[in-house]
């Protein structure tokens, strides 16, 4: 049984024309420590995807219909408190705004521990900071005692994105979705972040969906594909073979858009 | 840095509490007694206020009338705000029709005269403490319900809030300890102007008639009665007109002080 299999997935929104769907008719399934990357530019239904499968799509804004399976549950028949079990346990979501997504009131380490607080109440708070310090450190945060003491607003964009990532491997998930985490971010920190969600998905065997635009961090950090075009799955397979031979139109200006040290000669 | 609003308003504020404070056990002379041979003396040192038309000193019924609006504007205070806060913040997170209905009949409230609607919930209900704190608290509902939804309606969007729904936190923390904290800004300067608010509205519905009834000392009422003697006895209506004058800058100024040293 695959980890997560997406089943013919079709999104309208309500204010969209009637014939208009963000996301039409996506199907795909991802094994168990497996690195799918989501390719397609802005506004293809990547991050509506997404949200679908956190559940987050609240149902006066969006129709939904298709079937959404996490390690074997439903994911739409799952009422509100099941899936609050799911979420931040099994599966944990990181977005592009590393700036806005942390809660200016709370120091940093709090709010990494925030998914243990919710879901390992077994677990003492010493027994919780040592998780919340060692997730720090292998999102890449070295110095973490000193940087859970503090606030946001201290710390810089790529600092925030590890303490995203951060707070998204805590509680060990099987499955974690990255939505564009690196597109905010120069790119020495994209390298940085990816080695990282290599060594993570090396170490710990932590399926990860990245949804990005950018095919060149693709290329480096994942094995499998899928290239959306409103709201559609144009093209997916191995990024290999994908980039050696893209048989989509779409795909091939994907890929072209890649800037490259000898474009342009 | 100079914060001169902190400093007047700490001082200013730190005196007036302490004076009520000690009215609540102790005053230089009772706030009842009547002293005949005492009327209407002026502002002396062992009156400092001078004494009213009965002979009681005016310095002591102050401290207690004081007293008595502080207690009533903290309690109305704290009874507006969190009825205020529970309902704006499900009205501010879900919206929906039940927000909708709710905010119209804050509007309603609002529209009527406070002193008003609080003269017919005391006249059918009785004069007393409670009631006028209860029908205070009640009519104070609005003002804080409208300004914390604003503030969730706002806040639950944003990226922090997504997130943490995302890590499967339950609704009542996301309402109350992810987004009230992140309301202060705005409640604590609408639970000063509220306790203003309260202290007017407590000395308006005294001078009225309707609030603290004799011979227990208020403030509005010792205006009321001072009214009368304004030529002959100036001090009575200024003791007590100073007062509430100084109960209520203290506070501002010390909220004031309170905002201008965040925002530094």
């Amino acid at each position: 049984m695959s980890l997560l299999e997406v089943e013919n997935l079709r999104v309208h929104f309500h204010d969209a024309a009637p014939d208009r769907f963000a996301v039409d008719g996506v199907s795909f399934s991802m094994e168990e420590g497996d690195i799918l990357g989501l390719v397609g530019e802005s506004g293809t239904g990547k991050t509506v995807t997404s949200m679908c499968i956190g559940g987050l799509l609240p149902r006066w804004k969006a129709d939904t219909q298709g079937s959404i399976r996490l390690d074997g549950t439903e994911i739409f028949d799952c009422s509100q408190k099941e899936l609050n079990e799911i979420l931040g346990k099994e599966l944990t979501v990181v977005f592009q705004e590393p700036m806005t997504s942390f809660n200016p009131v709370y120091r940093i380490g709090r709010q990494i521990g925030e998914s243990l607080y919710v879901h390992r109440k077994d677990l003492s708070q010493s027994q919780r900071n040592e998780l919340i310090l060692d997730a720090m450190r292998r999102a890449g945060l070295y110095e973490a005692e000193e940087i859970s003491r503090r606030y946001p607003h201290e710390l810089s964009g790529g600092m925030l994105q590890r303490a995203m990532i951060a707070a998204a491997i805590v509680t060990n998930p099987k499955l974690l979705i990255a939505d564009e985490i690196t597109t905010a971010l120069d790119v020495t920190m994209q390298a940085r972040i990816i080695d990282q969600l290599k060594r993570l998905n090396r170490e710990s065997g932590m399926s990860i969906l990245f949804i990005s635009h950018d095919m060149h961090v693709v290329n480096r950090l994942c094995r499998q594909v899928i290239v959306m075009q409103r709201g559609r799955i144009v093209e997916s397979g191995l990024t290999k073979e994908i980039f050696a031979n893209p048989q989509h139109e779409y795909t091939k200006r994907l890929i072209a858009a890649i800037p490259s040290r000898y474009s342009g000669r | 840095m100079k914060n001169r609003y902190l400093l007047t308003g700490g001082i200013l504020s730190t005196l007036v509490t302490s004076v009520i404070v000690t009215g609540y056990f102790w005053t230089p002379y009772s706030t009842t007694a009547m002293n005949a041979r005492e009327k209407m003396q002026p502002p002396s040192l062992s009156h400092w206020f001078g004494t009213d038309n009965f002979g009681r000193d005016v310095f002591s019924r102050v401290m207690q009338g004081a007293g008595c609006s502080f207690l009533i504007a903290v309690l109305v205070v704290l009874i507006g705000c969190f009825a205020g806060v529970v309902i704006g913040s499900l009205c501010g997170y879900f919206g929906g029709t039940a927000d909708l209905i709710l905010m119209r009949i804050c509007d309603t409230i609002t529209a009527f005269p406070a002193i008003l609607l609080a003269l017919v919930i005391i006249s059918i209900a009785g004069s007393s403490v409670s009631n006028i704190v209860l029908a205070l608290g009640i009519l104070f509902i609005p003002s804080f319900a409208r300004v914390v939804r604003t503030q969730y309606a706002g806040i639950r969007d944003l990226n922090y809030i997504k997130a943490a729904r995302l890590e499967g936190v339950s609704v009542p923390r996301i309402l109350y300890a992810h987004i009230l904290p992140n309301t202060l800004p705005v409640l604590v300067p609408a639970m000063t102007i509220g306790f203003n608010n309260a202290v007017l509205a407590e000395a308006s519905m005294s001078f009225l008639g309707i609030g603290i009834q004799p011979p227990m000392a208020s403030l509005g009422s010792m205006l009321k009665d001072s009214q009368n003697y304004l030529t002959s006895a100036p001090w009575y209506a200024l003791g007590a007109g100073f007062s509430i004058v100084l109960l209520i800058l203290s506070f501002s100024l010390l909220s004031e002080g309170i905002q201008v040293s965040r925002n530094e």
